[in-house]
């Protein structure tokens, strides 16, 4: 074996042991995840809990707020994903029904604009 | 010359190697989590889950189902995690309704009770039983490990699949009697006065917490209710707090430290009885101690 083919050998080596230890012994942690990498199954129980807020509150501005905790999305359209997950998961109809009414209350929903403070008007 | 060198051309190499894995497994391609369970999430993350979880049990009175999502948060304490959530959403000024809904979970957890404090009274939860379920699918904490991914590679349908199809949600069936009903939140209402105050006695012990206003709450058939709002003033300021924010003590309890020297009004709930010229003194307990008392006030519903 020359030595410039044991010099590659050595750097490969060294890679796949880098690598070894970066993905498999000591891999990057992630302790502060946010809502939006949560698993499916979460999302949409979370998506539920915000729809039985909902139903119970009628506030859809915070439900939104909620939703928006779960991506980039639209709300309507993450609603609307667990709907469909929760349709093909057979969720109790009662779940079902006010996911429904979350989704379609989301539709038609424009979000509240932040207000804006106009400061001391002047006096004459 | 040449031969002096040794094995050294291999060890630079395995170290250049090294650093190249490592570059590469840290910062250029991270393992990236992407199923995460809700128990990794960032602490302000939790607390928003945790009051999402609150108000659902204020909506639906499913008590097992508020468990095991807050199950799904590894709280050391779920109730005691709750309460100090509430009192920390106080302190920052926080929604009424917010600390209500943790306010009653805790309590719920603790078993303690089963009624939701209003402005106009109370409102007693239904029990769920004759209700419902029929079939609840609730993703359960011990089948939540993270799934590693590399950054780069895209999350397909299938990959999604898989992960699901290797640890499904747990689907819990609940027989009930009949197959039409529907899990809906029903409160019955309880018809009653405001609160009304029915004892307030000093307390000089040593030992204890000097000044201390503790009041607690109860409903007409004499069981803790919490979520009552209480507000106590006093020259130059006012704060609020609530009842069952300390469930091991009891769910109808709150209360609040008076500094000495300053006299306090306190009110409780919207429309509630007002007690007047609250203040904590130099007192001398039974076994010649001088301590600053504090007080106990017991509000009933008529």
């Amino acid at each position: 074996m020359s030595r410039r083919s044991g010099f590659f050998i050595a750097i490969l080596l060294g890679l796949a042991t880098g690598l070894l230890y970066g993905w498999v012994i000591n891999p990057v942690k992630y302790v502060d995840a946010s809502p939006d990498s949560l698993r499916e199954d979460y999302k949409v129980d979370y998506v539920l809990m915000a729809a039985e807020a909902f139903h119970a509150d009628g506030n859809l501005d915070l439900a939104a707020r909620r939703l928006a905790l779960l991506g980039d999305q639209p709300p309507a359209q993450i609603a609307s994903r667990a709907q469909l997950a929760a349709r093909r998961e057979g969720f109790p109809a009662g779940d079902q029904e006010m996911l429904d009414a979350l989704v379609a209350a989301l539709r038609v929903f424009t979000p509240v604009p932040a207000t804006v403070n106009p400061g001391p008007r002047g006096t004459p | 010359m040449n031969e002096s060198r040794g094995p050294w051309f291999l060890i630079t190499g395995l170290l250049i190697g090294l650093g190249v894995g490592l570059l590469y497994a840290w910062v250029i391609s991270p393992v990236r989590y992407v199923d995460t369970p809700p128990y990794s999430l960032r602490a302000d993350f939790k607390d928003q889950y945790r009051a999402l979880v609150a108000a659902a049990y204020g909506a639906n009175g499913d008590l097992g189902r508020a468990r095991a999502r807050l199950n799904l948060l590894r709280d050391g304490n779920p109730a005691q995690a709750l309460a100090a959530q509430a009192q920390r959403v106080l302190a920052e000024q926080g929604t009424d309704a917010d600390v209500r809904a943790m306010a009653l979970l805790a309590a719920a957890l603790n078993g303690q009770v089963a009624q939701l404090a209003t402005p106009s009274g109370t409102m007693a939860l239904a029990a769920a039983s004759s209700q419902t379920v029929v079939m609840t699918t609730t993703p359960q904490p011990t089948d939540g490990e993270a799934q590693p991914t590399q950054a780069g590679s895209q999350p397909s349908p299938q990959a999604v699949r898989s992960v699901t199809a290797t640890r499904p949600p747990t689907q819990t069936l609940t027989p009930t009697l009949t197959t039409t009903a529907q899990p809906t939140r029903t409160f019955t209402p309880t018809q009653g006065a405001p609160f009304a105050l029915s004892s307030l006695e000093p307390v000089c012990q040593a030992g204890t917490q000097e000044g201390l206003l503790q009041v607690e709450v109860q409903d007409a058939s004499g069981k803790p209710v919490p979520g009552v709002r209480l507000t106590v003033a006093w020259s130059g300021g006012q704060n609020s707090f609530y009842t069952g924010l300390k469930p091991a003590i009891n769910a109808g309890y709150a209360d609040f430290v008076m500094t000495p020297g300053v006299i306090y009004t306190l009110r409780i709930d919207e429309g509630g009885e007002v007690v007047r010229d609250l203040k904590a003194e130099p007192c001398t307990t039974a076994d010649d101690q001088d301590v600053t008392s504090g007080l106990h006030a017991l509000f009933v519903q008529p």
